[in-house]
């Protein structure tokens, strides 16, 4: 492996459903500066400039293009990344590249998502295939039906197991002042909120959100002079597999399982990480629904498959608890979606650093995993590590 | 660790038919034709919303200085690149400036604000650091030269974009 | 500073060409025919529908081996859209409600077809309930995925 690479700073915006008090580049110079601040940087020391948002969702071609100088991008190198949902976790990882390769010392790294510019989930049925399945395709919500209806059947978890999973969500997200729904739930509240697909309701999607999350990036020589103590992201993974459920040949129930579980073998092999729950101290999953927590909890060995459902009711997943997820509150609580990637790694690594405030992880926080999850079903997963 | 099974329909697999050598494959292109329709909405935030109010109510332009380098922005800009700090300072420029550039279409395209002929021009009004980018009206491109001082014409009914500026015309001559 | 903050309504309204490419092109013209065919993987002998030009798992062409679906088969999932949505390519909002099924052809067991059902009652959808593929008349069919109005239930 190349360079070590460390996370020197971070910043981001509030989230909201809609900012008519900003514009797309206002909005990300907002994270930016936030970010630098907390490096103790100039944008003279930004070698150069990776953002990402998702395509269409705004309505103009070259997004990056019209947010240069609120991005701090002038006259520097740069590139735009768009992957879908992960495309906060490739803007990361494509930064991680050009730090671990040495060609760069300091990396900036945005994700941005204004969702208050169209309706979103028409630009995001745009992903299929025009001519086969975009006249039927309707968003992202039924796959995590089909999720959570299979899991239900294969284990004794019933919806209330959901609803609680959401409620511990919500209650992190009030502790965190960036997070979008800072709701006050019961499971009883939850259960009476309106199905969507059954068994997803509308409190178990994420929200639409607007929103920025900048990062810095450095080599190690960089980081060991940095202001605040560096994070480092010791490995990362990233599996694509075909666009759709249905397409090619595939009657497999979930394709997300398989590149998942590609990615977390890999990178736990690759790193000595035998028993998940023990060697990783924080997760920040990215679950767009309550009900895919089941699946990723298993597929991420964080238990054995089918007693995800039991370490819910049993609340160890609680900031408090013995297996902290979402302490942020998750992309259930806040999802702009081009920052929702960079946002877990963001927060992940403040964790790491003992400076989440009131949602900080009661347990001694050294090491964590950040993901992002999407486009078609594609997962970026980050180990991160208070030590080189 | 046990993996859960994919699902399987070994009751169907008696129902696959033999594979044939079907002629199937085309030399003729199929081309489809698709639309994306979608209303967009964008919020300019305050600072481009102050210039375009000022455009619509007071027939004012603005600029917006960068503290640092001095550079007056016109249209606004929230950041200034080559400093990144935040432009803050207000500034009327005036309705006439010099014309620094110029260039006449010839074709239509819907996204043009008129029919071709499209003379466009880039103005350095006074007490202006930038180039505006408009339309050029009552003029003749064949005669027209660098350096000759331009004058807004603002629309009589105007709603808070850059065509409640309908052109720019040489200045004085009216 | 002023209080008023604008709005823009940007109405973005593109027309496009989508070249199929003969695998995904044979396929359409195969539905004004009253046809539904596949393709297989010389390698590893799974279907491919739409068919495709290569098998990404084996990163191989696919050759000439198609295979022709039966007009029926199973429901392995479905799901009931009722929400109604922005639909960019008719310019507003879709019809609700509607329900998609993933369905199982007979002929094709490693892959699902994705269409809408007839049936849009979820309480009478059941995975493993048996349909039917309803075609359009001859003459109203374009070689598009419209030309199959439905499944409809059978059995």
């Amino acid at each position: 492996m190349g360079e070590r690479v460390g996370i020197i700073g971070m910043g981001q915006t509030e989230h909201r459903f809609i900012r008519p008090d900003i514009n797309h580049e206002e909005m990300i110079n907002d994270a930016v500066r936030l970010a630098l601040e907390d490096a103790d940087l100039t944008i003279k020391d930004i070698d150069t400039v990776i953002i990402d948002n998702m395509d269409l969702f705004e309505g103009h071609y070259l997004a990056d293009g019209m947010v240069v100088d609120g991005a701090g991008m002038y006259m520097k190198p740069g590139l735009k990344m768009n992957t879908g949902g992960t495309s906060g976790g490739t803007a990361v990882a494509t930064g991680w590249h050009h730090v671990a390769s040495g060609i760069f010392e300091t990396v900036l790294v945005i994700g941005w998502q204004k969702q208050d510019a169209s309706p979103s989930i028409a630009a995001l049925a745009t992903a299929r295939e025009p001519l086969y399945d975009r006249g039927i395709a309707a968003g992202a919500v039924g796959i995590f039906a089909s999720m959570g209806l299979s899991y239900m059947q294969e284990t004794g978890c019933r919806e209330e197991h959901a609803a609680l999973a959401r409620v511990i969500m919500a209650d992190n997200a009030r502790r965190n002042p960036y997070a979008h729904l800072k709701l006050d739930l019961t499971v009883e509240d939850v259960l009476k909120s309106r199905v969507l697909v059954w068994p997803v309701r509308l409190l178990h999607m994420s929200p639409t959100s607007c929103g920025a999350c900048a990062m810095i990036l450095s080599n190690e020589k960089r980081a060991r002079k940095a202001a605040r103590p560096p994070v480092w992201i010791r490995d990362l993974e990233t599996v694509h597999r075909e666009v759709s459920v249905f397409r090619g040949g595939c009657v497999e129930p979930q394709p997300a399982i398989s590149a998942i579980e590609v990615a977390a073998s890999k990178l736990y092999k690759r790193n000595g990480i035998t028993r998940p729950a023990r060697d990783i101290d924080v997760w920040e999953l990215y679950t767009p629904s309550s009900w895919a927590l089941f699946p990723w909890m298993e597929l991420f060995s964080i238990c054995d498959k089918g007693e995800a459902w039991r370490l819910v009711e049993k609340e160890a997943i609680r900031i408090e608890g013995e297996i902290p997820i979402e302490p942020s509150g998750g992309v259930v609580s806040t999802n702009p979606i081009g920052a929702s990637g960079v946002i877990r790694v963001a927060e992940t690594a403040l964790q790491l650093r003992g400076e989440a405030g009131e949602r900080q992880v009661t347990k001694k926080a050294e090491t964590g995993i950040a993901t992002a999850w999407g486009a078609g079903s594609w997962i970026v997963m980050f180990y991160l590590s208070k030590h080189s | 660790m046990a993996h859960r099974k994919p699902t399987k329909y070994p009751d169907m697999f008696h129902l696959i038919t033999p594979s044939k050598r079907l002629n199937v494959l085309s030399k003729d292109p199929f081309v489809a034709e698709g639309r994306l329709a979608m209303p967009y909405r964008y919020f300019p935030g305050p600072v481009a919303t102050r210039f375009f109010v000022e455009l619509r109510d007071n027939k004012r332009i603005m600029g917006i200085k960068c503290p640092d380098c001095g550079t007056v922005y016109v249209p606004v800009e929230t950041t200034c690149g080559k400093c990144f700090v935040k432009t803050e300072e207000w500034i009327e420029v005036g309705n006439e400036g010099v014309l620094e550039s110029y260039t006449a279409t010839h074709y239509t395209i819907p996204v043009q604000p008129t029919p071709a002929p499209v003379i466009y021009g880039l103005i350095k009004l006074d007490g202006a650091d930038t180039d505006l980018l408009h339309l050029l009206g009552e003029v003749d491109p064949q005669v027209l030269r660098v350096g000759t001082r331009m004058e807004a014409v603002f629309r009589e009914k105007r709603e808070g974009n850059i065509l409640d500026i309908e052109y720019f015309r040489p200045a004085g001559n009216h | 500073m002023n209080e008023e903050l604008l709005e823009i309504i940007i109405p973005l309204d593109l027309k496009y060409k989508w070249s199929a490419g003969p695998h995904l092109g044979a396929f359409l013209r195969g539905l004004k025919e009253e046809k539904i065919i596949a393709n297989r993987c010389p390698v590893c002998a799974r279907l491919q529908l739409p068919p495709t030009p290569a098998c990404g798992r084996c990163h191989i062409g696919m050759g000439e081996d198609w295979v022709e679906l039966s007009h029926q088969g199973s429901v392995i999932s479905y799901s009931s859209v009722v929400d109604p949505m922005f639909d960019a390519g008719i310019g507003g909002m879709r019809p609700v409600p509607y329900t998609i099924a993933a369905i199982v052809l007979d002929g094709g067991p490693d892959v699902a077809f994705f269409h809408k059902l007839e049936e849009n009652n979820p309480e009478k959808v059941k995975v493993g309930m048996r349909v039917e593929a309803v075609f359009r008349p001859p003459e109203e069919r374009k070689a598009l995925m419209e030309d199959i109005i439905h499944f409809r239930t059978i059995g």
